[in-house]
């Protein structure tokens, strides 16, 4: 018998994990909120998340090809970006703009960069600021969960700021609010945080810290002046902040990959947050936040090294 | 005696690394058996970090089983001896597990096995430390946990410092290899006296034999054999690659840190393998020399994994026949663990001293792991025992900017390979990181040259 001796390099096993096993399980972990948009977006949230979820495919497909790259679209990463595309754009979104935003996503969020791992900022998150900033409008008209009334409302954290109307905390909790698609159920999204921790996907550091520094800064507003100033669950639970905090500022590859490093990034990210939040023209900050904080990764990582064994 | 309860601490550990499925379930219950006496051996002349021996035997020479083939031609290096009787047939170039290449002895066997040297017993309390040093040397006794550094150059190096704990390392920490669990169970006894011996020699007060958490048996059987020694104490570690590794073994097991660069001595420890420490009784006790070793056959591709007794220079081939052949045509087979052992493509490739195991493993279409680009997910920044940033390392190795390879401690990588076990887009880090390594070290010694003219 011929026996054939195979050559590598130690070591022979591995864990089998891989950027698709990754991906599927942030994709398991969007189900909650994917579902909960469904039922109070109704229909207008299937158009929008499969629009969303094709071109970004599509357009990952056919850029990689004309760059001559493989075709990594089997990742499932631009799956992922397509979900998150879909679930931060406000119900009733034109699919045209949709389209647009994702070419945004993955183009300018990701392959100028050089593919999956070389991009600076969340792709979701720059597809997102370019519709902001192409169709403004658009972008920041609402509707009401269920009913889907065309009559335009504003979200609890731009009633908050512009009309000073607080939000009941059970509503902000389950996501029976105004919003963006997936954004407004709290709990789906922390359901699907549970899974993502309890799988190891994501470090609890930066989710923890970005939660925590929203609570502390909301917390001592709302104490020295509780009129103006809404107290801490209005302000994790209102706007994008769960989806932010669980499944944005969580990207690996913009996030920082030294433990030190997430932590910093956390509070970064909390603080810009609020800082737009209370004082700047616009009623949410987290996407903001993300992208400012994202730029700061490289120099982040850099100053954070951890010191060796021993030394 | 005072018979006094042994402390047990549960389950210390060291920051990162990872859990590995273990697999020595293979082995694990079976006890050490001895290969039939081979008909050819490969004996290379080369060890850890030195130079070639040369050889005191020519071609044509008739040699007996345990009779020196070399002496050692500088202070870290060993006498070598034959491991069966008969006849050499070529002094030249063969197949090295390591070294690829080496020089060394084929001996043809005349089927007896005569001894080569006077055997019997020898009570150790009457010698001096300077001789039962002289014994290690004479007898040719590296460490056999993996690397194979001479053994009495290692005890030697403490002259200067003080050394006060001895630890022995049976964590055993790579999958399948069971065997220091096998020799421990099995031959007791001759450890605890291959012990004391060392604590005599390193003038140490204290013995501490460091176990995981996985070897349930061999904790039950330790803590009854030792509880009459009051200078032996057992630490059970938890199971986690790479909690054998020294630099882990040390914190985990006493709290000692041992400085980047360091050695175990300059924190007060010496560390060694429970198996060199049955060698060392073997060679002091019994005079006799280091010609054979225990190894672990195992791996899914060989009928009968064993727990085997070879002697050194055995072929790969016949511990193949010996273990009932192999199961599959592809395969891969390692000698050392799956983590950091070294795959080998030839049949003739000897078992050397630093060989504690053989595995065969199946390959399969799926095994072929094809890298693509980081993305950056950290899950080998979390794992790295020693804090450092493989992901950075590989981009800078990558791009072949090696100068800015020492900040980031690259020399501090001991190529466990855990960051390649888990990195989710298959980059061979480890490899890369030995690759880093040697371009760093070969920029240095030009540096030297350089500077020295």
């Amino acid at each position: 018998m011929a026996v054939d001796l195979v050559i590598s390099s130690a070591p022979y096993i591995h864990s089998g994990k891989s950027t698709k096993k990754i991906m599927l399980f942030v994709i398991l972990a969007l189900l909650p909120a994917v579902f909960a948009s469904i039922y109070f977006f109704r229909i207008s949230a299937i158009y929008l998340i499969s629009t969303c979820v094709i071109s970004c495919v599509v357009f990952e497909y056919l850029i990689r090809k004309i760059r001559h790259k493989d075709i990594a679209v089997s990742d499932l990463s631009a799956v992922v970006t397509g979900i998150l595309m879909a679930l931060i754009l406000p119900p009733n979104f034109p699919l045209g703009a949709a389209v647009i935003g994702c070419l945004a996503a993955v183009f300018l969020g990701k392959e100028v960069f050089g593919g999956i791992g070389s991009n600076i900022f969340n792709p979701a998150l720059v597809g997102r600021a370019f519709l902001m900033s192409t169709f403004p409008v658009l972008t920041t008209t609402w509707y009401e969960p269920i009913s889907l009334q065309a009559v335009t409302t504003a979200t609890p954290l731009g009633l908050m700021k512009f009309q000073n109307v607080a939000t009941d905390i059970q509503s902000l909790f389950w996501g029976n609010i105004s919003g963006s698609l997936g954004e407004t159920s709290a709990a789906a999204l922390l359901l699907g945080g549970i899974i993502l921790l309890l799988f190891r996907i994501i470090d609890w550091r930066i989710p923890l810290s970005y939660i925590l520094t929203v609570i502390l800064i909301s917390l001592s507003f709302h104490l020295v002046d509780p009129a103006n100033y809404a107290g801490p669950l209005f302000e994790i639970l209102a706007g994008g902040l769960m989806i932010g905090a669980l499944f944005m500022a969580t990207d690996p590859v913009t996030s920082p990959v030294t433990k030190k490093g997430r932590l910093i990034f956390g509070i970064g990210c909390g603080l810009l947050t609020m800082v737009i939040r209370y004082w700047g023209g616009l009623p949410e900050g987290v996407m903001y936040a993300i992208l400012f904080m994202n730029a700061l990764r490289p120099l982040i990582d850099r100053f954070t090294r951890p010191v060796c064994f021993g030394g | 005696m005072i018979i006094t309860q042994r402390r047990v601490i549960l389950s210390k550990t060291f920051e990162g690394g990872v859990l590995l499925p273990d697999n020595k379930y293979l082995t694990r219950n079976i006890p050490i058996d001895a290969i039939s006496l081979p008909s050819k051996v490969i004996i290379p002349f080369t060890f850890y970090g030195c130079k070639e021996c040369k050889p005191i035997v020519k071609e044509g020479d008739e040699v007996c089983t345990g009779q020196v083939l070399c002496e050692p031609q500088e202070h870290i290096s060993v006498f070598i001896h034959s491991s069966i009787s008969g006849v050499i047939k070529k002094i030249g170039e063969f197949p090295h597990p390591i070294f690829k290449k080496s020089y060394g002895a084929l001996i043809e066997s005349d089927g007896k096995d005569s001894k080569g040297y006077n055997g019997g017993e020898r009570n150790w309390q009457n010698l001096s430390k300077e001789e039962i040093l002289n014994i290690i040397k004479e007898a040719g006794v590296v460490g056999l946990g993996g690397a194979g550094f001479p053994t009495h150059a290692k005890l030697r190096i403490q002259n200067k410092k003080q050394v006060d704990a001895f630890l022995i390392n049976l964590i055993e920490c790579e999958p399948y290899i069971t065997v220091d669990e096998r020799l421990a169970i099995e031959r007791f006894s001759e450890i605890l006296s291959g012990i004391n011996i060392l604590l005599k020699v390193l003038e140490a007060k204290k013995a501490y034999i460091a176990v995981a958490d996985n070897k349930k048996e061999l904790i039950e059987h330790l803590k009854v054999n030792t509880s009459t020694n009051e200078n032996i104490e057992i630490i059970v570690l938890k199971h986690r690659y790479p909690q054998g590794e020294e630099k882990q073994l040390v914190k985990a097991a006493l709290g000692r840190i041992i400085p980047k660069g360091k050695l175990p001595c300059d924190v007060g420890v010496v560390v060694d393998n429970v198996q060199t420490v049955f060698a060392v009784f073997e060679a002091v006790c019994c005079k006799k020399p280091f010609y054979e070793r225990v190894i672990t056959v195992t791996g899914q591709a060989i009928k009968q994994p064993k727990n085997l007794l070879v002697r050194i220079g055995t072929r790969l081939q016949d511990v193949i026949d010996y273990c009932g052949g192999l199961q599959t045509d592809k395969l891969r087979v390692v000698f050392g663990g799956p983590m950091m052992g070294i795959t080998q493509d030839n049949l003739d490739m000897p078992i050397t001293k630093e060989t504690s195991a053989v595995i065969f493993m199946p390959f399969n279409k799926n095994d072929e792991l094809n890298e693509s680009s980081c993305i950056r997910c950290g899950a080998c920044v979390d794992v790295c025992p020693m804090g450092l940033l493989p992901l950075e390392m590989n981009k800078i190795i990558k791009s072949k900017k090696w100068d800015d390879l020492e900040a980031y401690n690259i020399s501090e990588c001991m190529l466990c390979g855990a960051c390649a076990y888990v990195c989710p887009v298959n980059i061979p880090l480890a490899a890369r990181m030995a690759l880093g390594k040697k371009a760093l070290t070969n920029m240095k010694k030009v540096k030297l040259k350089k500077d020295g003219r």
